[in-house]
């Protein structure tokens, strides 16, 4: 008795441990020998301790923002208390999260053996991080006990995950290279009103791959680059705005806006590269299980894969999606701090990327050039005004949604968050 | 020791991907291998003996000695087969010689 009240109290709620329980279990999957399951273990948890200390630091690295936006749209804002950014972030759902991670994907491949749905959604980095939003929508929204919270919560993810799939699977008929997989990713519902607009719109209008961009743009495809590159010129921007010399006594410490726009954009790349990289630990023993899972209990299956699979047809498209819901972003942003909107947003830019190029993709696909940029720029105020309203339903889990909120999470996540309050109120 | 890289621009996406499809592959021609899922940014490309990735990241890469597998269609595995034959052989002729 002693021993499960132990691993109870110091071993489940630590989340990195279960995080090493579930990595275990996949690398037993595997067979593999006990020094490869040892070492990928430790690196899983390592990795895992990567995310949640670089959303952490990169929450951080953010905070100057705010007095310089309250300033240039003229509203007084509620300083955030630096020290609670930095214990709070994922604070106490870590534990559930990677529960409801693991048994989503267990409901996922159940969903796939007995129901028509035949889809296995396999872009792992996408659900672990959905399991931290229901897991963060259903602690802070409900008062739901710990059994029942992980049991809900893994239905809604596996449902969550069959489905996207299967909303997808026909419209890949109309792209190239989109054979024999769906897309498993959360921008899903992007790409279904990115669909349906370009059908609306597009009329007539030319295919965007006729038009050709210079190869020297590729650059903006390399994750660290692009992201110091426009987080350094949102810093200029907003910095010019607010006054070189009100900024230089107020928020940098002394510092002119250059040095301090580029220190900032830096940062942003510094803490980018350590989340993405703890992604990659973490998952690089995972993913290779729910391969194998997949191929085991149900080889029919049609995989649910990752979104860039179809950039390498379409190089014309990704970087169009992405600027135009940038543009779009931005105008949602300075729009919010206009009505004074209490949440300080500023578009997340790993999806801005990611959901961007794949709703240009497929608003291409139905209407071309018009179809893309509707579709990529409407992509853009989803994810902007979404996140508006998902950031004060998820307590701790927010500094990880200021990153890495993509347009499921944006659209899916606050009506999620009005069902459970609606439900509260009966 | 066969030591491949499998590179995206974020290294978490079709890397993944293009890494679970290679070890499928090593596995069955029973080739012992060690396969890492890596971002452009971060790759060393002397590092390994071949490297498996996109056209568009391909152009990207600045590296003489590795051999590097650029793949149009991400799901391709029989092309993937073939380059990755290639390379076994080469590198077995090469530690032997």
């Amino acid at each position: 008795m002693a021993f499960i009240l132990y691993i109870i109290n110091y071993i489940f709620n630590q989340a990195v441990f279960v995080i090493g329980l579930v990595i275990i279990i996949g690398t037993l999957v595997q067979k593999k020998s006990w020094n490869q399951i040892i070492s990928s273990t430790l690196k899983g948890m390592i990795g895992f301790l990567m995310i949640t200390t670089g959303a952490q630091s990169l929450g951080m690295a953010l905070l100057p923002l705010q007095p310089m936006l309250a300033r240039i749209f003229n509203f007084s804002i509620s300083m955030p208390n630096i020290e609670k950014a930095q214990m709070q972030s994922m604070e106490g759902i870590g534990t559930e999260m990677a529960l409801i991670f693991a048994f989503g994907f267990a409901i996922n491949i159940l969903l796939a053996r007995f129901t028509r749905f035949k889809y296995v959604h396999l872009s792992a980095h996408v659900s672990f991080f959905y399991a931290g939003l229901i897991t963060a929508l259903l602690k802070f929204g409900t008062d739901l006990p710990t059994i029942p919270l992980i049991i809900i919560g893994a239905v809604l993810l596996g449902c969550y995950m069959t489905f996207t799939c299967a909303y997808i699977a026909p419209l890949m008929k109309n792209v190239k290279g989109g054979k024999g997989f769906t897309l498993g990713h959360s921008s899903s519902i992007g790409i279904l009103i990115s669909a349906g607009i370009g059908k609306l719109v597009g009329r007539g209008s030319k295919d965007l791959e006729d038009l050709k961009l210079p190869k020297n743009l590729n650059f903006l495809r390399e994750m660290t680059t692009a992201l110091t590159l426009v987080m350094t010129l949102l810093f200029l921007v907003i910095t010019l705005i607010a006054g070189p010399e009100w900024v230089t006594t107020h928020a940098s410490n002394g510092r002119d806006i250059v040095s301090f726009s580029f220190l900032s954009g830096l940062q942003f790349g510094l803490w980018i590269t350590v989340i993405i990289t703890g992604v990659r630990m973490m998952l690089s023993e995972i993913i290779p299980a729910f391969h194998g899972v997949a191929e085991k209990v149900i080889p029919n299956a049609t995989p649910g894969l990752d979104i860039p699979l179809l950039f390498p047809y379409y190089p014309t498209s990704v970087i169009v999606g992405f600027l135009m819901s940038l543009v779009s972003g931005l105008i949602g942003m300075s729009i919010l701090d206009l009505i004074h909107y209490p949440v300080v947003v500023f578009p997340a830019l790993i999806p801005t990327f990611f959901t961007g190029a794949i709703t240009a993709i497929f608003g291409n696909s139905t209407g071309g050039r018009r179809g893309a940029i509707t579709g990529s720029l409407l992509n853009g105020f989803i994810l902007i005004f979404g996140q508006a309203f998902l950031l004060p339903m998820i307590g701790t889990y927010e500094p990880v949604m200021r990153i890495l909120s993509e347009t499921d999470y944006c659209f899916y996540g606050p009506l999620l968050g009005l069902v459970l309050k609606l439900m509260g109120m009966i | 020791m066969l030591k491949i890289a499998t590179v995206c621009g974020a290294g978490v996406g079709s890397s993944m991907m293009l890494k679970v499809f290679a070890e499928q592959i090593l596995e069955h021609e029973s080739v012992d291998a060690d396969v890492t899922a890596s971002d452009i940014s971060s790759l060393d490309p002397a590092a390994y003996d071949a490297i498996i990735t996109a056209s568009a990241f391909a152009d990207l890469i600045d590296s003489k000695a590795t051999r590097i597998i650029r793949m149009d269609n991400m799901l391709d595995k029989t092309y993937l087969r073939e380059q990755l034959i290639h390379v076994i052989s080469e590198t077995a002729g090469r530690n032997e010689g």
